[in-house]
């Protein structure tokens, strides 16, 4: 099971449909309503008057924390999406006033909110009843869904979901960390985990989620190679090129990463996406690895080309496509974006040119080995020169024969 | 005459050792053109090195030590610039050297001469004898055969490296007439030649001139100009047999001899070792450092 549906199995289980956690506070509320002594004559006296006051609740509570459990703040409820209900919305059976000692709740969230409950039932938190509603929402201060969509509403649901996912927490400089909530990319109630091909941000479904912002760069990715790849590579039996998992699919996330996203403002960009880029096409990383633009890349430089220079980011298709910006057709253009003086043959420079394959490049192949031999050659030469000048002067030296003694013997 | 130099010589400095007055073997011009070949060579091999083993643990922090991709490029395009200033003024040298002289052919030609001849195959088979105890050692004239290779090795590095560099520094104009294959083998033949070219040097070159033990630490010849008489007989002893042999020729075929010289002064020869034990000591880091990265990469 994925540590994401057992992370909480240790707890008890916890019934969902006492939404507001009464039970405990049975004892506490009898105790209370049967001290306070109101007016006989009170008909209808607002919640707010003594579920408001703590000084109250105090006086006939029997321990200070059971009088705080009682505790309503006005602002708190006021400011909530839930601010201009009635209580006795919730908290059906405290109608009458002293309290019926021996009512419980029968409202649920479910009561009104049926469709969010139904997809929670569905969704991970919901099957094994890792969270309900009041955790994520909370009780008083539950927040309208408009507010989760502000800046400061992303800002609070990301504290109440790290703190069970506290792995999942977006570092500072992610794009996303300011401005969208959890709930922009996970579904809120039925969340399911990123396996899961009903999740938003399973493989299949990311191009819809990430496009509903991004709809330029996903529909551009859509038909390209990652694209068109991923249905074949996600589906169990699906076709997978040698080396590759059905988790590797190039969806979004492959590239881009989930929590944590670079974008190309991040110091690193550049040399962090030529390794991801690796992660599938190891070849091809090796030979621009070889090649002056992957050397300086290696090295840290940030203005010379790397993999989606050439290649593009979203609408990448093989060299034999006449879309591809690195085709017949397009590839001078290409080159042009930073060379601005290239030529026809400028852009038959091979920039993955393998030396040790002689069909493909010749040139290359050649003028590879033939380097390689006048090297080893030379080194060979010279160094066999070099040890036997030190051997002779060596063996001289122990003998105790002098170089003019040597030169006496002409 | 008894002693003529106001200094005791610096006795680390092979080309100093032993007594006797000196001569002159290297004028200014050649050794201003010496060291602008240290300097550009050292810094197109420090600047160049990283980029060829850019996998390697050090590349990073060298390229960070010589401020980033860029300026490293900047810096390589200098020490590019000053081989190219220096080879160009020693083809105008050349040149001039055979315009004035009576007869050309003793450039091309004769014991003063740089270019290999049959003597220099007698002299590497006799050193190579020599290696096996099978005959005394050659008797080198005015320029032994390793010097000689050195010397065109700067012409061949220098018109291989160079070209490449430079199609790989403009390539944009290159490819107006030169087929794209062609930067490929740029590149390679660039960065081969020059691993031949900083290995051959720091190792071969810096062994056969300094660190063999007829020498070591140090020769300063190419620094200070200068020899004792009694170097240039261990060195060069062939230098005198061959005035003798050539002294019946033509003036302008025979071997010149050697122009007394003054001894160097104390500063010039502690500042010539000092640089010159810098530029050894950065060579050999270099060396180890290329082992290290050809080893593991």
């Amino acid at each position: 099971m994925p540590p994401i549906l057992s992370r909480r199995g240790n707890r008890p289980p916890w019934n969902p449909a006492r939404v507001i956690p009464v039970a405990r506070l049975g004892v506490t509320l009898l105790a209370v309503t049967m001290t306070i002594p109101l007016a006989a004559g009170a008909q209808s006296p607002s919640c707010e008057r003594c579920h408001g006051e703590l000084e109250l609740l105090r006086q006939h509570a029997p321990t200070l924390d059971s009088a705080r459990a009682l505790l309503v703040r006005p602002e708190v409820l006021g400011g909530s999406a839930h601010g201009g209900m009635a209580c006795t919305r919730c908290h059906r059976g405290f109608e009458s006033f002293p309290h019926d000692t021996t009512a419980v709740s029968t409202a649920t969230c479910a009561s009104c909110h049926e469709g969010e409950a139904t997809a929670w039932k569905e969704g991970v938190h919901g099957l094994d009843q890792s969270a309900g509603c009041s955790d994520c929402h909370g009780i008083h201060d539950v927040r309208a869904k408009a507010s989760l969509e502000t800046p400061d509403g992303a800002r609070a649901m990301r504290q109440a979901c790290t703190r069970c996912h506290f792995e999942a927490a977006l570092p500072g400089n992610d794009p996303h960390a300011d401005s969208v909530s959890c709930a922009g990319c996970h579904e809120p109630h039925r969340t399911l985990p990123p396996q899961d091909e009903r999740s938003r941000v399973n493989v299949l479904n990311q191009g819809t989620t990430c496009g509903r912002c991004h709809a330029t760069e996903a529909a551009a990715w859509k038909d390209d190679v990652h694209g068109a790849a991923v249905p074949a590579l996600a589906l169990p039996g699906g076709r997978v090129p040698p080396g590759a998992s059905r988790a590797e699919s190039p969806a979004c996330t492959a590239c881009h990463g989930a929590h944590g996203m670079l974008t190309p403002a991040t110091p690193g960009f550049a040399s962090q996406m030529v390794q991801r880029c690796a992660h599938c096409h190891e070849p091809y990383a090796e030979s621009f690895a070889d090649s002056y633009h992957g050397q300086a890349t290696t090295l840290g430089s940030e203005t010379v080309a790397t993999c989606h220079d050439c290649h593009g980011a979203h609408g990448i298709y093989p060299a034999a496509d006449p879309r591809s910006t690195v085709s017949q057709g397009q590839r001078l253009k290409t080159c042009q974006h930073c060379h601005t003086q290239a030529t026809a043959s400028f852009a038959l420079f091979q920039p993955h040119a393998d030396h040790s394959d002689r069909e493909r490049y010749p040139y290359v192949y050649w003028s590879y080995h033939l380097m390689t031999a006048l090297l080893i050659g030379t080194f060979t030469l010279f160094g066999v020169h070099t040890l036997l000048w030190i051997a002779r002067l060596s063996i001289d030296a122990l003998r105790g024969t002098s170089r003019h003694a040597d030169h006496g013997g002409d | 005459m008894t002693d003529h130099r106001p200094e005791p010589p610096l006795h680390i400095d092979a080309a100093q050792r032993g007594a006797g007055p000196f001569v002159w073997r290297f004028p200014l011009y050649h050794r201003i053109t010496h060291a602008a070949v240290i300097v550009s060579f050292f810094l197109l091999v420090i600047t160049g090195l990283p980029l060829r083993f850019s996998q390697a643990f050090w590349a990073g922090p060298l390229m960070g030590l010589l401020g980033g991709v860029k300026m490293a490029g900047i810096l390589h395009r200098i020490g590019a610039a000053i081989t190219f200033t220096y080879f160009g003024a020693h083809v105008a040298f050349v040149v001039r050297r055979l315009w004035r002289e009576p007869d050309p052919m003793r450039l091309f030609w004769g014991p003063d001469s740089l270019v290999p001849q049959p003597r220099d195959i007698v002299d590497f088979w006799q050193q190579t004898r020599w290696y096996f105890g099978r005959g005394p050692r050659p008797r080198f004239g005015r320029w032994s055969y390793m010097e000689k290779f050195d010397y065109f090795a700067v012409f061949w590095g220098v018109a291989i490296i160079g070209s490449s560099g430079l199609m790989l520094w403009f390539p944009e104009f290159f490819s107006r007439f030169l087929p794209g294959w062609l930067f490929n083998v740029a590149t390679i033949v660039h960065s081969d030649e020059a691993l031949l070219a900083a290995g051959f040097i720091f190792t071969i070159h810096f062994f056969h001139v300094h660190f063999r033990p007829e020498k070591f630490p140090l020769d300063g010849v190419m620094f200070t100009g200068r020899a004792t008489r009694s170097y240039m007989e261990e060195e060069h002893p062939g230098v005198m047999e061959d005035i003798a042999r050539h002294a019946n020729e033509a003036p302008s075929k025979a071997q010149l001899p050697d122009t007394p010289a003054p001894p160097p002064t104390r500063a010039a020869s502690l500042t010539a070792a000092a640089l010159g034990f810098l530029a050894l000591a950065v060579g050999v880091a270099l060396t180890g450092m290329i082992l290290w990265a050809v080893i593991l990469y």
